[in-house]
Order: C-alpha cells, then structure tokens, then sequence
C-alpha cells in the first residue's frame, strides 16, 4: 500500500536522525571520547546508508525514491547502533554501504519470496539490520576506538579479560555476536508468540475486516486525520 | 592624643586579626574539617574523566567539596534523553504516519502518544527498579519502585556523575521507544486496545528482563566488576554479554524482531 504522506515520512526520518544522535552519543553516559566517536560514526554511517539505498533504486528501478533515501536514513541509523562506540571512520562507512543494501534487500525480496505481512518494513529494517549491526560490530570493532577494549587496563580486573570482549584481539568476536544474536531471536520471538497469543485470546489482536477497510481513525479513536470537503 | 588613638586602635586591630588567624589554624588543623588541596584536585580530574570521586571509593575520604552531581554530565543526558523523545514524539510518529494510508494516520499517532504515557506510568511505578536495582540476575528487585529514593544524587553503580532521576529519565525515553518501534510491523491492523494490553504485558515479559540482564548492576552480565565500562559497551545494542557458560545476549531492542 501507497504511502499517504511521503512528507510526513521524510520529517519523522529527519527528527528520527536528529534524536538518535541522543540515543547513540547519549549511550556513554558521559560527554567524553567514546561519545565524541559514536557521534561521528552516527553521522557517516546513516548519510552513507541513505545515500546507497536510493543509489541501488537508481540502479535497479531507474527513479531513486524518497522513500528510499527515508529507508536507507533509518536502516543506516539501525545497523550502526551497536557498533557506533567501536568502530573507526573506515569501519562507519563500510557499515553504512552495507546498512544501504541488505535491509534493500530483504524489505524488497525477502518479504515476497518469504510472504509475511509486515505492513511498514519493521522487520526489513529493524530485525535484519540490527542482526547485520551486531555481526558488523563483531567484525569491525577496534580496540584503537575505545579504550575500554584494550587489554593493557592498569589495574587488577580489566573486565574485557572476562567476557566476550576480549575476543576483539583475536578478531573473533563476531563468533560471540553470533551466539548473542541466536539468544535474541529466541527470547523475543518466543515471548512475543506467548504475548501475542495471550492477547488475541484475552481481548482479539486484529480489528474486523470491515473496520479495517473503514480505517482506524474515525473507528477506534472517533477522529479523522484530514478533513476533506 | 589623636595619634594615640589611632596608635591604640591599629594595635587593637593587630592582635584581633593575630586572634583569627590563630583560631583559623587551629581549624585548619584539626582533621576532617575540609579536603586536602590534592583531594580537591583529585575529585576535579575524577570529574573531566568521568571516574570516581575519593569520597566515593571504598576506603576513601568522607569529605569532598563537590557534593552534587557534574553539571556537564547532567547537562548532556538531559539533552540526549529529550532527543530520545524527539525520536518517538513525533519522530517516530510522523515516519510511521507517513507511511500508512490517510485514514489511518492518527491510530500510529495515539498508538505512539498512548506507549508514550503507559510506559511512563510503567517506569514510574516498577519499571525502572525492576531493571536498575538489585536483585536476581534476571530481574531487579523494587527498591526504587514509584522512584522512591531517586533524587539528584547520583546512582554510582551506574556513573558518578549524573543525577540518578536524570539517569532514569534517559533510560524512560528507551523503554518508551522500543515497544513503540513494535507497532510498525502491525500499523493499519491492530486495535487500539490490543496495542495498550501487548505493550503493557511485553515490557513486564520482555523489556524489563531483558534491560535488567543486560544493563542491570547484578544482571546476567555482570561479572564484568566495571559498570562504567559495562554501561560504555551498551552503545546500542549489540553488547556481548556473557551468560553462565553460553554468553550471549545481544543486549537488544528485542523489538526489532518483531
């Protein structure tokens, strides 16, 4: 279905851009260094993502869409998340011509050939981007980044000796990603199956079809979005 | 006769102020009364380095003349937690509006308005005890329901520098964010009061564990002994986190795969 407002779409993208820089650079908790880095790697990361989302439409569809470069924007927010306080400038740009082309990928043929109704990409987007940001960070973290990496913390218990982490050094954290990725897809489709059953038992999960075609608006909160004469 | 007295008065004024100085030393001297020039010192780099204070450490010294928050650390979170907002109201809002069809575009916005406001209600009464305060590994116990006690004193488990109510005002904008990311997938399709009972049951079912185990000072992931470093390498989200023998965890929005 047609988007009703590509303008409404792209001023969310544009505040969705803006405040994530609070999400990811806010992350530190501390104006420092690492916030410093995941700032620029937020930036770079998403303009490049963008850019090669409606690059590829270019190429493959002939008109490069707004939708694309709105796409592109947030799948490029999404995949650089995990690894904004880890990776260098080289490291971002890569993540952003990826975060560009498998999300295009998977919204574009995945969902056909996979068949599942996902009425506004989410899983396009969010579940296949934040699966390929947490495999990149694996890939491409650098201790150089971020100092807490590093193995030559003075002190007695450098933490990254204790978990993952400490995988950067050998370049096998990515192994680590896998294995967390694998948990998450488990917790959350799992509890969100049970969630969801409960709810459509309890009080029904999806509106009646003839309401559906009516829309929600003026149904289920007694309003209309625009009043046309 | 007038120099006299001007003669009897600086002398007067000579031993009043010898007085004070000598009491002054004598203040000075005895212990504990304020911090030492280099504690000072210290506690000014603990804070351009955003580490502990002395007064903070374990065997430390009780006293310190910064007693409050770090205005910088403050100044910055506040800023970042109303740019989290900023994502979901309206950002989030007007992307996924956009997206949908015209008689449906004011559902996404009371979907996000409505997570909005549960959520916060949420966070308020339990939510931000269950994952920031002690308790079992995979959920935190309710020392800081309905934010008893989360005043502008920073919480040093989690940094030593932002006000704690500063701290769970930024991790809200989080919890608020996720659950509505979920209604992408099912815009256009859901009734509004279904949308109300999912979040409410996945944040107690999902977020909140979740968050706890991966963020939370005793959660699964916490043989890491540096919290500072833990919350560093929560950057989004793909921390690896080690369980008992499996690590893992992706410390997840779980959201994104819904």
């Amino acid at each position: 279905m047609a988007p009703h407002s590509m303008v409404l779409c792209m001023v969310g993208t544009g505040l969705l851009w803006v405040g994530w820089y609070g999400f990811n650079a806010g992350s530190a908790l501390a104006p420092d260094g690492i916030a410093a880095n995941a700032f620029m790697a937020t930036t770079l990361a998403t303009a490049v993502a963008s850019f090669t989302w409606a690059m590829l439409e270019y190429l493959l569809r002939g008109k490069p869409s707004v939708l694309g470069f709105c796409s592109g924007a947030v799948g490029g927010l999404v995949v650089i998340t995990p690894a904004c306080g880890y990776v260098d400038p080289t490291g971002a740009v890569i993540i952003g011509i990826a975060a560009g082309i498998v999300p295009f990928f998977a919204c574009t043929k995945l969902k056909s050939w996979l068949g599942y109704d996902d009425a506004l990409d989410t899983f396009g987007v969010h579940a296949v981007g934040g699966t390929l940001g947490a495999f990149l960070t694996g890939v491409l973290a650098t201790a150089s980044v971020n100092p807490n990496l590093s193995l030559s913390v003075a002190g007695s218990l450098n933490p990254a000796t204790q978990n993952g982490l400490a995988r950067i050094v050998g370049h096998t954290l990515w192994l680590e990603q896998l294995k967390a990725i694998g948990v998450t897809i488990l917790f959350a489709v799992v509890g969100s199956a049970i969630i969801g059953a409960i709810v459509r038992g309890l009080i029904g999960l999806r509106i009646a079809p003839d309401i559906e075609r009516q829309g929600l608006d003026i149904n289920q909160h007694g309003e209309e979005g625009y009043i046309t004469p | 006769m007038k120099d006299g007295l001007l003669i009897r008065i600086s002398l007067f004024c000579l031993f009043f102020a010898l007085g004070q100085l000598s009491s002054a030393q004598t203040s000075a001297s005895s212990p504990s009364a304020s911090p030492s020039l280099e504690q000072r010192v210290a506690d000014l780099e603990a804070y351009v380095n955003n580490s502990a204070r002395g007064a903070d450490a374990a065997n430390g010294q009780a006293i310190s003349n910064i007693s409050g928050p770090g205005p910088a650390h403050n100044a910055w979170m506040m800023t970042c937690a109303a740019l989290v907002l900023f994502m979901t109201l309206p950002g989030l809002a007007l992307f996924y509006g956009g997206l949908v069809r015209a008689k449906n575009v004011l559902s996404i916005l009371a979907q996000c308005l409505g997570i909005a406001g549960l959520v916060t209600i949420l966070w308020w009464a339990v939510g931000y005890s269950l994952v920031f305060s002690h308790g079992s590994p995979f959920i935190g116990g309710l020392k800081f329901a309905f934010l008893r006690g989360v005043d502008a004193h920073p919480n040093s488990d989690y940094s030593y520098w932002v006000s704690q109510n500063v701290f769970a005002m930024y991790q809200l904008m989080f919890a608020i964010i996720t659950p509505a990311l979920i209604i992408g997938a099912a815009a256009e399709r859901m009734k509004f009061a279904a949308v109300l009972v999912f979040v409410a049951v996945w944040m107690f079912a999902v977020y909140f564990p979740i968050a706890h185990m991966v963020w939370g000072i005793d959660g699964l992931e916490s043989q890491c002994k540096d919290y500072r470093h833990r919350l560093r390498r929560r950057h989004g989200r793909a921390h690896v986190v080690r369980l008992v023998g499996a690590r893992a965890v992706h410390s997840s929005r779980a959201s994104d795969w819904i």
